[in-house]
């Protein structure tokens, strides 16, 4: 097997500078064909960057990129194109209302008589493409109907319909549920057999040990090291991308919960998403919820936040039942850091300080009136709490990397010191460093005796976060599973409606 | 310096290139008369866009702004006429004003109809009913009907060269500049308008910020429409005619950006200011309404791009600076 890899992309020395500050110093990057290679490091180590020169998105300021041994001149995307590299976004870039054909030639036109696009031989094409690959996908579906697993696939179909020999993947998981997720990589392998090189870019470490033949690790805009198959190990990747050691996790201790602060859910209904969902969470715990995307977790959350109002069904918070208006709940101490941050978490035109005063105007302002020196300490008070970075309260918040723009709108919320915190896949895009960090508050704000209930597709975060994991199945909580004794394998196997010997069964 | 200071800078630079190029081109700039009434004028236009900046600036747009001049206008020159004491006649006014805005808000809020429809709508239906109370002789024929009312015609009046209605529209800037950037339904205002949802899982109450921003803005409607009303001594059919553009046109100079989020009354001052500046000025020079239009409309079109290619620059610089 080994003999006809032969090296397919190379870059040698890239350099490139933005204002002065080097970003990329002197990597180099090499990706064989045949192979996944995946690209680690934290945000800001430069891994963008550099995917953005390869796709002619920026100009490199030095260094040389060959493709088949031969040099090419990447300078638009055009050139990029060209060489044969496409690239599929975290964002997907598909247009929702057209057909899946028409997606995968836009501005690629087969041509037919008089110059008009020839729909027919495309709509055959793709046929063609899909039956090569054995995708599981309608040629003439409109996209806006298919799901995220689906869409993708359609993307990866757009490279291929462009003969593209190198796939650079960015974060594909993002908005993927685990058995999503499943069929990607099986797709991927697929790719991967027919000999196409793959550059696969992640946060997530089960996927990248799952997936890829070489790893590249970068970090300040270094490339620190190339680590073959067998020597990729979790802890050791995680140690090269922050650079120095990890303590040790394994030292934990079940707390007592606080039965002062309970939150009561029964029998709740909403749409065809719940149908009859109930569980109590204590204070003093971190509550897991699992369960495939679209499953009915975000409903969940909002039902008890009050953002969506349930068809039927109690939500009690120490015996009181909870309010269907946000503002109601928030003054009983609920906050919530929702799964689209971009929409639904900060507000990117205000200032660090504003988005951090947000939900407590109302100890800010009293009267209505803001108080300055108080919005402002509340800020420099959560930018030193929550290691901000840069630490400037009046920079808009949408100038912030990812994690820094999560860690203010979970600032915002701890602030608060909330009650019941509620938290929809709160590290999703958030990089390696930053997360720990997110866990640590989590954990603090429980042991200070409040409930934290949070949603998560990320499994390994499932299970060392959570004290206890309940995982939705067809709209009901079908098991549940404690700290000491879960496995990927059970809650991946309870979200698909098996009961295994890890969990207790609560259906 | 952040953004918000360089772009209020910029505008204040603006007004004041636009007052030296006219001052000292032209030699009946600077006169007492000619700032007297560019002040006044000003004032027309610029406490409709004092009011219209926060609606903006919540994320939505009042087109409705000249119709509801027109209604209250006429409501109170008929009020003026028929006796009524000038308080009475003024605090209708401005609670019709107050009245049409919440209409607004509840097409928007409750209906669900996009602000640039349902305004401008509402604005069509609002001059047609002002229209039904103007003056009439008996065939029904509309009369340029001349309104005694001493309490009125005390506010059409002026201070030194100052008239009053300048002085009531810079306080009211100031007040509202105030509302705007110190108090908790400020901060819930730029937040509605730079992330709706975010704000609303914020506990913003997202419908009562717009529905105030809206009030607000009938209501200066109102105060506008009495000092014209007041200066006139008439209400005539053209009241507030194609005043909602003039305003927004004030507002867009001024540095508030269409999309919401960004901007204060002190934009709209300055915006207006520079707006009849400008048409004065090319009066000046013996330029002709369709001219001045022209101008206005070329205006509007480089400060919407200004402002977007500046934000741009600024946000580009301000990532590089931090990544």
């Amino acid at each position: 097997m080994s003999d006809d890899k032969h090296v397919l992309l190379e870059c040698k020395g890239i350099m490139k500078q933005f204002n002065g500050i080097q970003v990329l110093k002197n990597v180099d990057l090499e990706v064989r064909s045949g192979e996944v290679h995946a690209l680690m490091g934290e945000n800001g180590a430069g891994k963008s960057t550099i995917i953005k020169i390869i796709t002619g998105v920026y100009t490199r300021d030095g260094g040389e990129i060959y493709m088949d041994g031969k040099m090419v001149n990447i300078q638009t995307r055009q050139d990029s194109r060209e060489a044969g590299i496409s690239v599929i976004y975290q964002e997907l870039s598909l247009l929702p209302a057209l057909t899946v054909t028409e997606n995968i030639y836009l501005g690629q036109e087969i041509k037919g008589k008089f110059g008009l696009p020839d729909w027919k031989a495309m709509r055959k094409a793709t046929k063609e493409l899909i039956d090569r690959y054995n995708f599981d996908i309608d040629p003439d579906a409109i996209v806006e109907t298919l799901g995220m697993a689906k869409r993708q696939m359609v993307e990866i179909l757009k490279a291929l319909a462009v003969r593209a020999k190198l796939i650079i993947m960015d974060e594909p998981t993002a908005s993927l549920a685990a058995t999503e997720a499943e069929t990607l990589f099986n797709t991927i392998d697929f790719l991967r057999s027919k000999g196409a090189a793959i550059l696969y870019i992640s946060h997530r470490l089960d996927e990248v040990y799952r997936l890829s033949d070489r790893l590249t690790v970068m970090r300040n805009g270094e490339n620190v090291g190339v680590l073959e198959k067998e020597e990729i190990e979790p802890r050791r990747v995680i140690e090269m991308m922050i650079g120095h050691k990890l303590k040790n996790a394994d030292d934990y201790v079940r707390k007592p919960v606080n039965d002062n602060n309970i939150l009561e859910v029964k029998d709740l209904y909403y749409r065809n998403m719940l149908k009859g969902i109930s569980f109590t969470a204590h204070g003093g715990e971190i509550l897991g919820i699992g369960g495939l995307v679209g499953s009915g977790r975000t409903e969940l959350i909002s039902c008890i936040y009050g953002a969506l109002k349930q068809d039927s069904g109690t939500i009690t918070y120490n015996g009181q039942p909870t309010s269907h208006r946000i503002l109601a709940n928030m003054k009983k101490g609920f906050g919530l850091v929702p799964e689209d941050r971009r929409q639904e978490g900060f507000i990117p035109l205000l200032s660090v300080q504003q988005n951090f005063a947000l939900a407590s105007y109302d100890q800010i302002a009293p009267h209505g009136i803001v108080s300055s020196r108080k919005e402002v300490e509340l800020a420099e008070r959560g930018i030193k709490d929550y290691d901000v970075r840069p630490p400037m309260r009046n920079l808009p918040v949408g100038n912030l990397s990812g994690g820094n723009q999560q860690k203010v709108v979970l600032g915002r919320w701890l602030a608060r010191h909330p009650n019941v915190l509620l938290l929809d896949e709160p590290t999703a895009g958030v990089d390696v460093g930053v997360r720990a960090d997110l866990y640590q508050y989590m954990r603090e704000l429980a042991d200070e005796g409040h409930i934290v209930i949070m949603v998560s597709s990320d499994l390994a975060e499932l299970m060392s976060v959570s004290d206890r994991i309940l995982v939705i199945h067809d709209g009901v909580f079908f098991e549940e599973f404690m700290h000491e004794n879960v496995t990927q394998e059970a809650i991946l196997l309870a979200g698909s409606g098996v009961h295994t010997e890890e969990g207790r069964a609560l259906c | 310096m952040n953004i918000k200071q360089i772009r209020l800078l910029i505008s204040l630079l603006l007004v004041v290139a636009v007052a030296l190029f006219f001052g000292l081109t032209s030699n009946s700039f600077f006169t007492m008369s000619n700032i007297s009434q560019l002040l006044r004028e000003s004032a027309y236009i610029g406490t409709i866009a004092i009011g219209m900046s926060g609606v903006i600036i919540s994320g939505n747009i009042d087109l409705s702004a000249g119709g509801i001049v027109c209604f209250s206008g006429c409501i109170l020159a008929r009020l003026a006429h028929a006796g009524a004491p000038g308080v009475v006649c003024v605090i209708l006014a401005i609670a019709v004003g107050v009245g049409l805005g919440f209409i607004n808000s509840v097409l928007v809020n409750h209906l669900h109809i996009a602000p640039f429809v349902a305004t401008l709508a509402a604005g069509f239906a609002y001059t047609g009913l002002g229209l039904i109370f103007t003056f009439r002789d008996k065939m029904g024929r509309q009369l340029n009907q001349s309104i005694k009312n001493p309490g009125v015609e005390f506010l059409g009046g002026k201070v030194g060269i100052i008239y009053y209605s300048v002085i009531v529209w810079l306080i009211l800037a100031f007040i509202i500049y105030f509302l705007q950037t110190r108090t908790r339904f400020g901060m819930h205002t730029y937040a509605v308008g730079s992330n709706e949802k975010s704000a609303q899982m914020s506990g913003v109450r997202i419908y009562r910020i717009k529905a105030i921003n809206y009030m607000i803005c009938g209501a200066m409607c109102g105060v506008a429409s009495v000092f014209t009303v007041a200066y006139n001594h008439t209400a005539t059919p053209s009241l507030g005619n194609a005043m909602e553009f003039q305003a927004i046109a004030a507002c867009v100079i001024g540095g508030i950006v269409m999309s919401g989020g960004f901007g204060s009354s002190i934009s709209a001052v300055l915006g207006s200011v520079f707006f009849m500046m400008l048409t004065n000025g090319m009066l000046k020079y013996g330029l002709n309404v369709d001219w001045q239009k022209m101008v206005q409309g070329a205006l509007i079109i480089i400060a919407t791009s200004f402002d977007a290619q500046f934000t741009r620059a600024y946000t580009a610089r301000m990532r590089k600076k931090n990544n």
